[in-house]
């Protein structure tokens, strides 16, 4: 009797410090990485099992070598690799909808201008930049012309976070956050329950906010010309490029992003190209993309005004808000 | 001497939940603590993704990586910044001084990465910068 009563205790103490154990330790340790890829800082949570971690690591890892064109390879190389050429098709299906803004084979102009990538960029000469602006083409289906370069940098990230998306569904992850700095993916619901909080960057300093996005999992990508851009002359250039004069846009607007419900197809590779292209536009077209129930927006303007239809943003304490839908 | 066919008693089943409760507060303590208990507001050093230094935001000071990494980042009055830097681009120097929880100075070209870490002063629990 008094040895079954110890058994007895003995069982049910190992039965609560499962109990206990497994209630605590439901959501892990979500795994974490860091790296410099796709040209910037880029940070995954995966909170999921390692297999799936790993999946999302060394898949990223593969998008970034197949896409870059820093290996000295020749355009008709990488659209022969199975990313390049989805990469290249899907940039000129957008085109067919949205216009030329962007425009992936405008690799000789990005490295005329040399803004992200060197060291000393300086104001090319009208020449140079006529040769550059020769070697593109505004169809999929044109030959290439002498000195074609392809340039994914206004949508690789969001390709990534696509694929990303993808893998982490594969592998049954609870939640995780894939920052490429620029484009996100927010995926899958927080061991908490609690909704994702993105921050947008104040556009003026480059530190601090101009306000927070609380969203459900989704794609979400901003495009500025604050962070990246040179002075010559007591005048900015910014690291996008205008695909018309092919000199940097000068674009009235500070900031723009752009959010995508995560269920979205090609939600990543369309948030990405279409906060470079609103950016690019401007407020003149504004009113168009902030109607558009397809995405939502949030553009700040050069005098730090804020148009949104999104309804989850909050703008901090000193920003106006001049248009919320 | 009681039926013991019986295979859990009312006594037994006390005991039972009475261990079950001690195991489980057991265990939740020390998760719950760590929350409370203050942590001094860090910056975490990377270069190339990996940490290099851990430096407290509660006193000033210079870290000086420039023969390995060729930065130099300043604390003062509980912000760091970039100090000096041998990148060329000088976004990282241009980015100024940060404190908030999650904010970052990224330097590309060095592949170096300054966060904030534990600021309970500006925890604004973001899961994302977008930049």
């Amino acid at each position: 009797m008094r040895r079954n009563k110890i058994l007895k205790i003995t069982a049910a103490a190992c039965a609560a410090l499962t109990l206990g154990s497994c209630s605590l330790s439901y959501a892990g340790k979500p795994h974490t990485y860091n790296d410099f890829l796709f040209d910037t800082y880029v940070n995954y949570t995966v909170g999921g099992s390692e297999d799936v971690f790993n999946d999302v690591v060394n898949g990223l890892y593969n998008i970034e070598e197949d896409l870059s064109r820093y290996y000295n390879d020749k355009p008709e190389y990488i659209i022969r690799r199975d990313i390049g050429s989805v990469c290249y098709e899907k940039a000129f299906a957008l085109n067919e909808i949205y216009g030329d803004d962007i425009n992936v084979t405008c690799g000789a102009l990005t490295d005329l201008w040399g803004i992200s990538t060197n060291y000393d960029p300086r104001v090319p000469d009208d020449e140079d930049i006529q040769a550059a602006l020769d070697t593109m083409i505004n169809s999929p289906d044109e030959d290439f012309p002498e000195g074609m370069e392809l340039d994914f940098g206004a949508v690789s990230k969001g390709y990534a976070c696509d694929e990303a998306f993808k893998l982490l569904k594969e592998g049954g992850a609870e939640y995780a956050v894939v920052d490429l700095s620029s484009t996100t993916l927010l995926y899958g619901e927080k061991p908490d329950g609690s909704r994702f909080r993105a921050a947008v960057t104040d556009p003026f300093s480059g530190v601090g906010y101009a306000g927070i996005i609380e969203t459900d999992a989704a794609f979400i990508s901003t495009s500025g010309g604050y962070e990246r851009y040179f002075e010559a002359d007591g005048k900015r250039y910014c690291h996008i490029l205008d695909m018309k004069t092919g000199r940097p846009v000068e674009t009235d607007l500070s900031s723009v992003t752009v959010i995508l419900p995560a269920d979205a197809e090609d939600g990543g590779f369309k948030s990405d190209y279409l906060s470079t292209l609103i950016f690019i536009q401007g407020t003149e077209s504004l009113s168009k993309w902030l109607a558009d129930e397809d995405f939502q927006v949030i553009a700040i303007d050069a005098d730090g005004k804020i148009y949104t239809d999104c309804g989850g943003f909050t703008a901090e304490k000193g920003w106006e808000v001049a248009y919320a839908g | 001497m009681q039926d013991d066919r019986e295979l859990f008693k009312l006594k037994d089943i006390i005991i039972i939940l009475l261990i079950a409760a001690v195991v489980t507060a057991g265990l939740l303590v020390p998760e719950l603590t760590a929350k409370e208990a203050k942590i001094p507001a860090e910056a975490v050093i990377k270069f190339e993704g990996l940490l290099v230094e851990r430096v407290s935001l509660e006193k000033d000071g210079v870290y000086e990586f420039y023969e390995l990494y060729g930065m130099k980042f300043t604390v003062e009055n509980g912000e760091i910044y970039v100090s000096e830097s041998n990148c060329g681009d000088m976004t990282c120097m241009r980015t100024g001084k940060i404190s908030r929880n999650g904010e970052a100075i990224i330097c590309v070209p060095n592949k170096a990465a300054v966060i904030i870490e534990n600021s309970t002063d500006y925890d604004d629990n973001l899961d994302v910068i977008l930049r």
